[in-house]
């Protein structure tokens, strides 16, 4: 019940509004670190030479791609047992940025690819499930599309949808342990030491921090035109 | 093509060309509500 509380549209509007200006603070200046020094001033990699630097975007796109899906399935579950409405909201704002990033990963490797193994794409067991991802994404956006009413039953089918997609995400995280891919192994390892040096590990983080402020960004200003028109909220009222 | 440099660019250009649209939409959306609020 405190949960609920705390998710309400006037509750998230005043948190929201006071969190877009740090937000984008943030944003900015993660961002301007992780150009400036990953493109600049990190030197080029002993075996890929300056063709590494793709990693500063391929590699925040493709942990965006499953970090929003991770937070879809949360919210998908929070819908599903709780009935928090907001969770609904974001699982159905959020998938459409998750297809992004999942498409710029996808094309951001195969642009990786290319200079590195000779080849624009690859079945490799990485590079497809990430592709089945993106599928999945679309899915759940087809079907957001094709549900006219927004009511709780439809609101349900997109969670369970959501939840059922979610068993491609071990598969993606593990795929380059259990099987052979041509795609390298985990660069970044949080229970053991990253494979990456410190001087190049840095800007990653930054890019990283940048693509996660940048989703909050505009999952804010979606958020707030869903509750404030759709929801019949009044802007005025709430301010 | 040979040059890495055409492939870095292509994939930093697309990443911010997308994105760049991607808080476009929402935020055009909201201005344009506020314009339309304040006017009524």
């Amino acid at each position: 019940m405190w949960l609920a509380s705390l998710l309400s549209p006037k509750k998230f509007f005043y948190v929201s509004e006071a969190l877009f200006p740090w937000v984008s603070l943030i944003f900015l200046m993660s961002l301007t670190y992780g150009l400036i020094d990953g493109l600049f001033f990190v030197p080029a990699d002993y075996l890929q030479g300056e063709g590494f630097r793709i990693i500063y975007v391929h590699a925040p796109c493709a942990f965006l791609s499953l970090g929003i899906y991770a937070i879809m399935s949360f919210a998908a579950f929070l819908h599903l047992v709780f009935r928090i409405k907001i969770a609904s909201i974001i699982l159905r704002q959020s998938a459409s940025l998750g297809a992004t990033f999942t498409f710029l990963a996808l094309i951001t490797g195969s642009l990786w690819g290319k200079p590195m193994w000779g080849t624009w794409w690859i079945w490799d067991a990485r590079i497809t499930s990430e592709l089945i991802l993106l599928f999945i994404y679309l899915g759940i956006i087809l079907l957001q599309r094709s549900l006219i009413k927004n009511n709780h039953a439809h609101a349900s089918m997109i969670a369970v949808l959501t939840l059922v997609g979610m068993v491609d995400l071990p598969i993606i995280h593990y795929s380059v342990s259990w099987w052979n891919t041509l795609h390298q192994g985990p660069t970044l390892k949080i229970f053991a030491p990253s494979l990456i040096h410190h001087r190049m590990l840095m800007p990653l983080i930054a890019m990283i921090v940048a693509f996660m402020a940048f989703y909050v960004l505009v999952l804010f200003l979606k958020l707030r035109y869903e509750f404030i028109v759709k929801m019949n909220h009044d802007w005025q009222e709430i301010r | 093509m040979n040059s890495p440099y055409f492939y870095i660019v292509s994939a930093y250009l697309t990443v911010f060309v997308v994105l760049f649209w991607q808080w476009l939409l929402p935020w055009r959306r909201w201005q344009q509500y506020i314009k339309h609020k304040i006017k009524t």
